[in-house]
């Protein structure tokens, strides 16, 4: 080594010979380093530890370098084994970090088993985890698990292979496992010790072990299950049962299972001194869900039997238990209860409130005073323990850390018999009131202090809480994690002020830990899906801080194209030191053809009839409306987040076929949606007549996920073209004669419409609280191909409002529409299938399906109006608890008013009337029948002279059945004022003989039985 | 005879038992010919995640001379160094994960233990350690430098110190376990005839003893479980241990003996 390099060392030419050199540093200590340089992990894949190293370069080599140089690499968890060497160069030393690379889990499939769920059960068997390091181990392990998964179906020899594909440069391997399942065992001898008490064919049969069946993962679950549901049934409630063995005899390809069973004492569970029904008691007693028997169940027992006959009235209950042992084979346990008089909660009050007021405290508390509905009230012991947390509660978070409450009960005297009344007292101490004196962040090296202050809902001066300050720190974590920090963590440190005892300072601490980076985001799954398709759903990229919400957000995004059944998102090397990452984003394409297929009925009054001819009554028949649905789609069409659907839908009040191509997310716009739709249809629910539509749409729709334009995500714009040629046809039409061929010929609707819908309900199947509004303006234009021109606004408005702790509601819906032709005098007729309509389950409930309204002057029956206005008001009760039902049915009162009108300027002068007028009219039809086609002529036709200009009034009782996918509806209305109307003929002209002339009445009582709320 | 017993008991409180006696050369360190790099270190096992070097086991086998009497006389081999390093990695952890029982040591204890050992380390007296240049001589003879043996004290006595508060805290000895002791283990030890001191007197060395038993055993059992449920991989098979060996090899095991 030349001394002009400096270095009071030089390289040893010879290194000396193993046995005198205890230390293999020692002689390149000192020496200059001229390279560093990396062999089995790429350099750029370790970055930024190697610019950090270059500053080692030309320093002297020293010991602590190499060290810290390994722990570091090693660290990064992309080595399996890693070495440091040196060899002479330049005079000084050559420093090489070589290793073997560690290999991580890519994507693990299971394909070739037999059964539905089969290949997913073992993929979770094998325990694989993508992204985790790769060990051949693993791999074998994964196996014997997934072996055992097999046996545990059934399949006792299996063929598992496993194809390995690695991918060097990312440092993954995809591993795709391919099962053959083999043959799989049948159910053999069954084999019972113990005292089962059933002989072995009753044991299989209860076990549902036949013989020769299929041994699937739930057979022994089941069998076990099975035989223990007898036991149960029987009272039996301390029998044990086990699965001693089940051996497979490979010969005969049949499992053998060994069961042991006790069944036990019978235990007799009796209630001395009230009377409770044994469903209740089932309910209560928790040794009957548990299916066994112990004190700790069996006081349990006590405490549920005392809250539940405290709620029935019972303050003063008392519940004791004793177990008696009648025989060996019976054990009775008796639950004695002290019903005591029967209370009535007559006050709640609360003292020592100084902060809030007693009104807003007792919204806050269950305990409450008999009332119509509740007429004991409400009480229990364990209501009133949890009332005394919710009030410390929201003292604690006001600022009150001292505040103490208490509950006090006081029972009057009353003689036997009589019903107690009971007063309920909640003491509170408040204590003295705490406010935040100075709130500062410690800690924030890579971020703004203030900026994280100002994300704080904890401010200078405002009340101490505890959930606040709660809050914050989840805030301030999440503030970090989107920011890559994935092991921040975040203290918070209170001190009281020593000038101002008042004041607490709050502190947040925050540790940050190492900021973590994207380095790649490998998709993988894609087989028919275009890149390009789900481009904008990533939200995560590279160099940018890996953000667990993006991730979940671009895993969301992925999940809302429908076009994959799974998304699985996992780091690379999760444990490891790296600070750039590799995200994995696996995905697994849905199936492109889908089939889909329902059927449902209304069931109402009124329903418009079929095939009746001249028999048909204005007023319909109450009928059975059964509809069948079938839908086919093409998903995932060119690659792309795009469908095309036949669906068709066949009832007696609709038959449609409809082609439908759907690109929900136009061009990768998550706002923006296209649809193009074209069909048949042939509808009859209007009673007058069966309808045609040839019809096509193309439907612009735009959301607003992200605010814009002051816009919410509640609101929706729809735009659209419609061109449909409507026809009614002419056999069906129950109107005078000689309307007959008009309203018969085929007519075009051609035009634009626009439709703004803003929805803030809290839950579209049964809201609680918010509004829903749309608004539609429709305008058939000839310049656009229509024959009929017109225009038509139809708006509604819904709103909800939850009251008595979100236990009632008060829903209101109203509908205004109108509709006005223009152009040429043989185009200003409304087409029939245009009309505005009402009536029905989810309309004006006072009449049938699409009934209110002008009614034809001869043959009586409703032709539909040019303006309509409905209201609706419900009050929806809670449920009850009753028998049978719980808490799953519950009733509705319902007012509905409205009309249809020929012209909308009728509307709102008979809005204030309640009677139709002028019925002297309508009488005078069946006297002059002819003078009856006299009256004025609108854009919906001929009129008579009878008014139908007034506000029907309905009111009603209605039943919702709850289900989660939302309530079955039984409505029944009375209409307080149905409109009367001559019916003087049929569509076959006036009846030859004026005796048959009569004046129809619209029902007062109708019923309507459907799915969801009205409205 | 029992005074002889209990000072070993508070000396081994300290020092494991474990001793090195001699320096092994270290194949793995060898010099390759000078053609080919020499490799300088290397990662040799992982516990949990963290990587032991080769040098690290050297450095054990160097610092082992220190551990008068630990080996009972044998030499420290590079197989039970490696072992010893992975139950002191483990504990370590454990130490870092239990935040609130580690203890620093103050370095006056440190520099205390560190006189001791220079006193009392029979190869250091040769050397002459009570001196600075008897010291300096004796760690340069043994490739040390006094930062490691700080460090190294400094490591153990937190480890004591945590084993201490971990373990002897929940023990309760009871009068009937001393009373025991005294009647079943001590008494026949002593000749007939010879003085036996009052079980008042010596029940408090008693208690020490079976407080440091039980200590013993729970320590045992604690760290067996940490080594089954750790993840360990030794990289290198010649640092591999037969399966009956791994178990129970760390020092601290001895210290409280």
């Amino acid at each position: 080594m030349p001394a002009a390099l400096g270095q009071g060392k030089s390289a040893p030419a010879t290194p000396p010979p193993a046995a005198q050199q205890r230390d293999s540093i020692a002689p390149w200590e000192g020496l200059p380093v001229r390279s560093i340089s990396y062999r089995g992990v790429s350099t750029d894949r370790l970055r930024p530890l190697p610019r950090r190293f270059e500053k080692q370069i030309g320093a002297p080599l020293d010991r602590e370098f190499i060290e810290q140089s390994l722990h570091q690499l090693f660290a990064t968890g992309l080595f399996e084994t890693i070495e440091v060497t040196a060899a002479p160069e330049q005079g000084g030393v050559a420093l090489v970090f070589r290793g073997q690379p560690r290999t991580f889990i890519g994507t693990v499939t299971v394909t070739g088993a037999k059964g539905a769920t089969l290949n997913t059960q073992l993929l979770r068997a094998s325990q694989l985890t993508a992204g985790a390091r790769f060990t051949s181990g693993k791999v074998d392990q994964a196996i014997e698990q997934m072996r055992q998964t097999m046996a545990a179906n059934g399949f006792h020899s299996p063929a598992i292979a496993h194809i390995l594909t690695e991918h060097p440069r990312e440092q993954l391997v995809d591993i795709a496992f391919q099962v053959i399942s083999g043959p799989q065992a049948r159910i053999g001898s069954v084999q019972v010790s113990g005292d089962p008490g059933m002989t072995v064919e009753q044991f299989r049969r209860h076990a549902h072990l036949k013989t020769g069946a299929r041994v699937h993962h739930e057979t022994a679950n089941r069998a076990l299950a099975g035989v223990l549901k007898v036991y149960q049934n029987e009272g039996r409630l301390e029998a044990e049962i086990k699965l001693e063995s089940q051996k497979y005899d490979p010969k005969e390809k049949h499992t053998d299972f060994r069961f042991s069973a006790n069944r036990g004492p019978l235990v007799q569970v009796r209630v001395t001194g009230a009377s409770i029904s044994p469903q209740r008691l089932k309910q209560v007693i928790p040794v009957f869900e548990e299916g066994t028997v112990d004190d700790d169940l069996l006081n349990e027992g006590n405490r549920r039997l005392r809250d539940y006959f405290q709620r029935m009235g019972y303050a003063e209950v008392k519940v004791e238990h004793r177990r008696q042992a009648a025989s060996p084979a019976q054990v009775v346990i008796v639950y004695s209860v002290q019903l005591g008089p029967r209370t009535r909660v007559k006050s709640v009050s609360i003292t020592g409130n100084h902060y809030f007021d007693s009104a807003t405290l007792k919204d806050l508390i269950s305990v409450h005073t008999a009332d119509a509905i509740d007429r004991h009230g409400v009480y229990s012991q364990a209501l009133l323990a949890s009332d005394v947390g919710a009030l410390q509660a929201v003292y604690n978070n006001n600022g009150f850390p001292w505040a103490k409450v208490t509950a006090e009960t006081h029972n009057e005297a009353v003689k036997p018999g009589k019903t107690a009344p009971l007063a309920v007292i909640y003491h509170i101490d408040e204590g003295k009131q705490v406010r935040v004196g100075s709130v500062k962040i410690e800690g924030a090296a890579h971020a703004d202090p203030a900026r994280l202050l100002a994300l704080l809902n904890t401010t200078p001066g405002q009340l101490l809480s505890p959930q606040n300050l709660a809050g914050d720190r989840d805030t301030l974590l999440t503030d970090y994690l989107s920011r890559g920090f994935d092991q921040a963590t975040v203290d918070i440190a209170q001190q009281v002020e020593a000038a101002d005892p008042d004041k607490v300072d709050v502190a947040f601490h925050i540790t940050e830990g190492q900021q973590i980076f994207v380095r790649k985001v490998l998709l993988t799954g894609l087989h028919f899906t275009r890149p390009s398709t789900i481009a904008r759903a990533i939200t995560l990229h590279p160099g940018d801080p890996l953000n667990q919400t993006a991730l979940a957000e671009t895993q969301r995004n992925l999940y809302d194209f429908a076009l994959f059944n799974k998304v699985d998102t996992a780091i690379e090397n999760p444990t490891g030191k790296e600070i750039y990452k590799t995200v994995l984003l696996q995905t697994t394409e849905a199936r492109r053809w889908a089939l889909s297929y329902g059927f449902g009925f209304e069931v109402q009054t009124g329903a418009p009839q079929n095939n009746c001819g001249a028999n048909c009554s204005p007023n319909g028949q109450t009928n059975i409306s059964p509809r069948v649905l079938l839908d086919i789609t093409r998903n995932n069409l060119f690659g792309r987040e795009q469908s095309v659907s036949l669906r068709s839908n066949y009832g007696l009040l609709e038959q449609q076929v409809s082609l439908l191509f759907q690109n929900p997310h136009f061009e990768g716009n998550r706002d923006i949606g296209l649809t193009l739709t074209g069909g048949y249809a042939n509808s009859r629910d209007v009673t007058t007549y069966v309808a045609s539509r040839l019809e096509g749409a193309m439907r612009w729709s735009q959301n607003f996920t992200t605010p814009s334009l002051g816009l919410s995500r509640a609101n929706t714009f729809i735009y659209e073209f419609d061109f449909r040629r409507v026809k009614v046809a002419a056999a069906s039409l129950q109107v005078y004669p000689a309307a007959i061929q008009q309203l018969s010929t085929a007519v075009r609707v051609a035009g634009p419409s626009i439709t703004w819908v803003r929805d803030t309900r809290d839950s579209p199947l049964d809201a609680h609280r918010g509004t829903y509004t749309s608004l539609q303006e429709f305008l058939s234009l000839d310049h656009m191909g229509a024959q009929a021109e017109f225009n038509r606004v139809d708006v509604s408005n819904s709103s909800f409002y939850s009251f008595g702790r979100d236990r009632f509601v008060l829903a209101r819906n109203t509908r205004y529409g109108q509709e006005r032709a223009f152009g040429p005098a043989n185009s200003e007729l409304l087409p029939l299938p245009e009309r505005l309509y009402a009536g029905g389950a989810t309309s004006l409930r006072s009449f049938p399906i699409n009934a209110a309204g002008p009614r034809d002057p001869q043959t009586g029956f409703p032709i539909g109006g040019a303006g309509t206005l409905v209201n609706s008001t419900e009050l929806r009760l809670p449920p009850p608890t009753l028998p049978w039902f719980g808490n799953t049915l519950s009733f509705v009162l319902f007012h509905d008013m409205g009309n249809v009108f020929a012209n909308a300027g009728d509307i709102w002068s008979s809005a204030i009337r309640i009677h139709q007028p002028s019925r002297d009219s309508c009488t005078s039809a069946l006297t002059d029948p002819q003078n009856n086609l006299d009256g004025p002529t609108v854009s919906i036709g001929q009129l008579g002279k009878c008014s139908f200009n007034y506000f029907t009034h309905a009111a009603g009782l209605g039943l919702r059945y709850h289900t989660p996918v939302g309530p079955i509806r039984l409505d029944f209305s009375y209409d307080l004022n149905p409109p009367v109307y001559p019916v003087l003929g049929n569509n076959g002209g006036l009846f030859p003989n004026p005796a048959d002339y009569y004046m129809g009445q619209a029902s007062h009582f109708n019923f309507f039985f459907s799915l969801g709320q009205a409205f | 005879m029992f005074h002889h017993h209990t000072t070993r008991a508070a000396r081994s409180h300290l020092w494991p038992a474990t001793l090195i006696l001699c320096l092994l050369p270290v194949s793995i360190l060898a010099q390759t010919p000078a053609a080919a790099p020499a490799v300088l270190d290397r990662v040799v096992a992982v516990v949990n995640n963290h990587a032991i070097l080769s040098s690290d086991v050297d450095e054990e086998i160097r610092l082992a001379v220190l551990d008068s009497g630990a080996t009972g006389g044998g030499a420290l081999t590079p197989r039970r160094a490696l072992d010893q390093l992975i139950s002191r990695a483990l504990i370590q952890q454990q130490i870092r994960a239990e935040d609130a029982l580690a203890t620093q040591p103050p370095h006056e204890q440190v520099e205390a233990r560190i006189a001791d050992i220079r006193r009392e380390t029979p190869a250091c007296v040769r050397q002459n350690c009570a001196s600075e240049a008897g010291w300096k001589a004796f760690l340069a003879a043994h490739d040390l430098t006094e930062k490691q043996v700080e460090n190294y004290i400094t490591l153990r006595l937190e480890i004591l110190s945590f084993i201490e508060l971990r373990f002897r805290q929940g023990i309760r000895i009871t009068a009937e376990e001393i009373s025991n002791y005294y009647n079943y283990t001590l008494l026949p030890q002593y000749a007939p005839g010879e003085p036996i001191p009052a079980l008042d007197r010596v029940s408090s060395r008693i208690q020490e003893i079976l407080l440091q038993h039980q200590v013993n055993v729970l320590f045992d059992g604690w760290l067996k479980n940490l080594r089954k449920q750790g993840d360990i991989e030794i990289l290198d098979p010649s640092l591999e241990a037969p399966p009956a060996q791994h178990g129970a090899a760390y020092t601290g095991k001895e210290a409280s003996q």
